[in-house]
């Protein structure tokens, strides 16, 4: 094809494109309706069934995305071993004794002596 | 998924064609809506839309060792359901073509009519009731009887608006053939809207 034909060629589909028809036929098939729901389950069926089972067996191999299956089983097992260590801490230590705090000492009942300062030598 | 950036791209399809699920799985979910979409402009029908959509992925599952990155991911997808597109035109015309002459056996029709009967191979299309105006579902029915070649290339420069590249890459035809097939496409449905409506155009 030479140029002046492709010029030509180029004049006449730009004049075409006002044509009411394709006007029609872009105004009808503008708004082209999506499937009802998505069709990977169909779509993973298909290979699974084509491939005799060796794809898309696993509901995790289904799985659209694995990281938030992997993550939701990290939380699980981060939950799991707090609990345990929740429920076995007390055990794992020996308890530490603490001494009982000395009651205030009453100056008026107490015996003598044992109040105020020892008195001096002198 | 993010068809835009190409070493995004390159490593995804590596990922596919290393038959990763997960990386199928979010192909599906990017493009099923695209897919279905162009299929349904060149079928007229959810029901084989939906089919053939799923028909789509198995056959990229199926051979995306094949694909080399020459074409965007995206143009080799559109490539594929287009020639399935089209494949299943046939099929359902040669089946339309059976089940009339079936009837019509059935029913003794004069030839004439049974001859009328085959090559206007009219099909109530049910999907087209849900189109707007009377011209708009003219255009349509028109569109479809039209060959599946005409009506591709319609669809795609036309109503999908991609660039003369973009279809030559999906049709596997040079950009002037393109262009002198599309100018005939649409002066092809002109002249059948006008047929059918009896009038010009408004």
């Amino acid at each position: 094809m030479s140029e002046k034909d492709s010029e030509d060629l180029d004049r006449l589909l730009e004049g075409s494109e006002a044509e009411p028809a394709l006007a029609l036929l872009k105004s009808a098939l503008r708004d082209a309706p999506l499937p009802e729901r998505s069709l990977l389950p169909k779509v993973q069926d298909r290979i699974r069934l084509r491939t005799r089972g060796r794809y898309f067996r696993t509901r995790y191999s289904r799985s659209l995305d694995p990281v938030p299956l992997l993550l939701i089983v990290c939380l699980l097992v981060l939950l799991l071993l707090t609990a345990v260590f929740l429920v076995f801490q007390p055990l794992s230590k020996e308890p530490v004794p603490h001494p009982l705090p000395s009651a205030p000492i009453d100056p008026l009942t107490a015996p003598a002596g044992t109040t105020g300062p020892p008195p001096s030598a002198g | 998924m993010h068809p835009s950036d190409p070493e995004f791209d390159a490593r995804f399809v590596e990922r596919l064609q290393r038959r990763d699920e997960h990386a199928f799985s979010s192909l599906v979910v990017a493009y099923e809506g695209r897919i279905f979409q162009l299929v349904w402009r060149m079928l007229g029908s959810k029901e084989e839309a939906e089919d053939l959509t799923q028909e789509v992925f198995v056959q990229v599952f199926r051979s995306i060792h094949t694909f080399r990155g020459e074409s965007k991911l995206g143009t080799w997808l559109y490539r594929i359901a287009v020639n399935l597109a089209k494949n299943r035109t046939l099929y359902l015309a040669r089946r339309h073509q059976r089940s009339q002459v079936d009837l019509v056996d059935a029913e003794s029709v004069d030839a004439h009519e049974r001859a009328q009967g085959i090559t206007t191979g009219e099909t109530r299309r049910p999907d087209l009731d849900l189109v707007g105006s009377r011209a708009e579902r003219a255009v349509l029915e028109c569109l479809l009887e039209l060959d599946a070649e005409y009506r591709e290339l319609l669809v795609l420069r036309d109503v999908e608006c991609l660039s003369y590249d973009e279809v030559g890459a999906i049709t596997g035809l040079l950009p002037g053939t393109v262009k002198s097939r599309l100018h005939r496409a649409r002066s092809l449905l002109k002249e059948a809207v006008e047929a059918r409506l009896g009038e010009k155009v408004p």
